[in-house]
């Protein structure tokens, strides 16, 4: 068996970022675990062709959409727990929280949750782990084009279900995308 | 107004995760073993394999050789011994839970050829052929001559011959600047089933044999509501579970 040494300290350092981000792509925590632990034994037994081991991560990262759209009863529908209620969303004053307005993440988790997967996981990627357009191509292996398309209709969506954005993102990806592509 | 970005981090803000090294690794060493010892079980598992038995660890291997008859008769899944309907129930658990595919493939002889794709690398078959897909839930497919990655040791690979083979698609980066040279599909070594005209053979460990039909698959033993394993997809103790909504 191939040396796998290293794929542990990948996990060890890696882990808690990929799990937020599986956990927006599907939904909720439990859900985005499953995922994303799929995803990394599949990378663990493909360790050794992984030929750059800055890959791994966008190796499970690909690995992750790709079952997600695979497996589409993963798909966010019914009752999903989590430990914000919606009731906390009209509170008199949440400017005091580190995490923002209650209701700005209820709102946003909503919104999501009803985008077609391939919508979904193109704002997730570009907006969260913050790909860039060519970078989101590759790992779901379709052209520059589809993804600005998914994302515009996935924001397009967005402000349908009554979610209003702030201008540098509905209008001008620019400046994500140079902060993006100016990353090592 | 909200900015996309900022309410993403403050969704998952209060989330940490203790990452799960062990049962990861756990549950990866345990797929390369099973796919790995198909083929590869030493002296014992080579006398057995000839003779068209099943070893492992788990109840039951479908052997990659001819099977031997001794123990062969047709027979519909359901009133298949219970050993062999364990075997089409890991199966159809790849199938229904696992993201595979289940293809009949013709192997043609040693998988020679270098094959790379996106950031991985490694050698297989370029001229694996589809003879059918068993259709299942939605996904990608390979269709007429495709490329195959080989198993983790050189002898665990099937030799020259039809079988019924559960595949994934390998997920591979590109890498910085390359293109893709088409994509590569790699298999589960155990269980494969060696395929003779409309059936599949499955032998178990106990040397029970049963020649089970292929064609019907999709609407019997690899239906959605067909059985599957009832174990957990990770060891007992593993952060991850079952989604209660999947």
């Amino acid at each position: 068996m191939a040396d796998r040494g290293d794929f542990d300290a990948f996990v060890t350092s890696r882990y808690a970022a990929l799990a937020r981000t599986a956990m927006l792509l599907t939904g909720a925590r439990a859900s985005g675990e499953d995922l994303l632990q799929e995803a990394l034994i599949r990378t663990y037994v493909a360790w050794p062709k992984v030929r750059e081991l800055a890959a791994g991560e966008a190796y499970v990262r690909t690995t992750m959409v790709r079952l997600l759209i695979r497996d589409r009863k993963r798909r966010w529908s019914g009752e999903v727990p989590h430990g914000d209620l919606p009731e906390q969303a009209h509170g008199p004053d949440h400017r005091g929280d580190p995490r923002g307005d209650p209701a700005t993440r209820v709102t946003v988790r909503d919104a999501l949750r009803d985008l077609p997967i391939e919508q979904r996981a193109v704002l997730v990627l570009r907006f969260y782990a913050d790909l860039t357009e060519s970078q989101i191509a590759e790992a779901l292996d379709c052209a520059p084009g589809t993804v600005k398309s998914r994302i515009s209709r996935g924001l397009a969506a967005l402000r349908a279900g009554g979610l209003a954005l702030g201008d540098p993102v509905t209008d001008d990806t620019t400046a994500i995308t140079t902060t993006a592509e100016a990353r090592p | 107004m909200t900015d996309l970005k900022q309410a993403f981090d403050e969704i998952v803000a209060d989330e940490n995760f203790d990452a799960p090294l062990a049962a990861v690794v756990g549950a990866g060493q345990k797929r390369l073993r099973r796919r790995t010892w198909l083929r590869s079980g030493g002296a014992a598992g080579s006398a057995l394999a000839v003779a068209g038995l099943a070893i492992g660890a788990g109840a039951f291997r479908a052997s990659p050789v001819a099977p031997a008859p001794a123990f062969a008769s047709d027979t519909d899944a359901a009133s298949a011994p219970q050993c062999v309907r364990d075997a089409l129930a890991e199966a159809n658990g790849l199938i229904q839970k696992g993201f595979h595919e289940a293809v009949v493939v013709d192997i043609s002889g040693a998988p020679t050829a270098d094959l790379t794709f996106g950031m991985t690398a490694g050698h297989g078959w370029t001229d694996a052929k589809a003879v059918a897909v068993i259709p299942g839930p939605p996904g990608d497919a390979p269709t007429g001559t495709f490329r195959l990655w080989e198993g983790v040791t050189p002898d665990a690979n099937p030799q020259p011959g039809r079988y019924l083979m559960l595949l994934f698609l390998d997920n591979s980066p590109k890498a910085p600047g390359g293109s893709y040279d088409g994509p590569v599909w790699g298999f589960t070594q155990a269980p494969i089933f060696p395929v003779t005209g409309d059936n599949i053979s499955v032998t178990c460990a106990d040397g029970t044999q049963a020649q089970v039909p292929w064609t019907d698959a999709a609407t019997t033993w690899l239906a959605p509501a067909a059985p599957v394993p009832t174990r957990g997809h990770y060891p007992p103790g593993a952060a991850a579970t079952e989604s209660p909504r999947s």
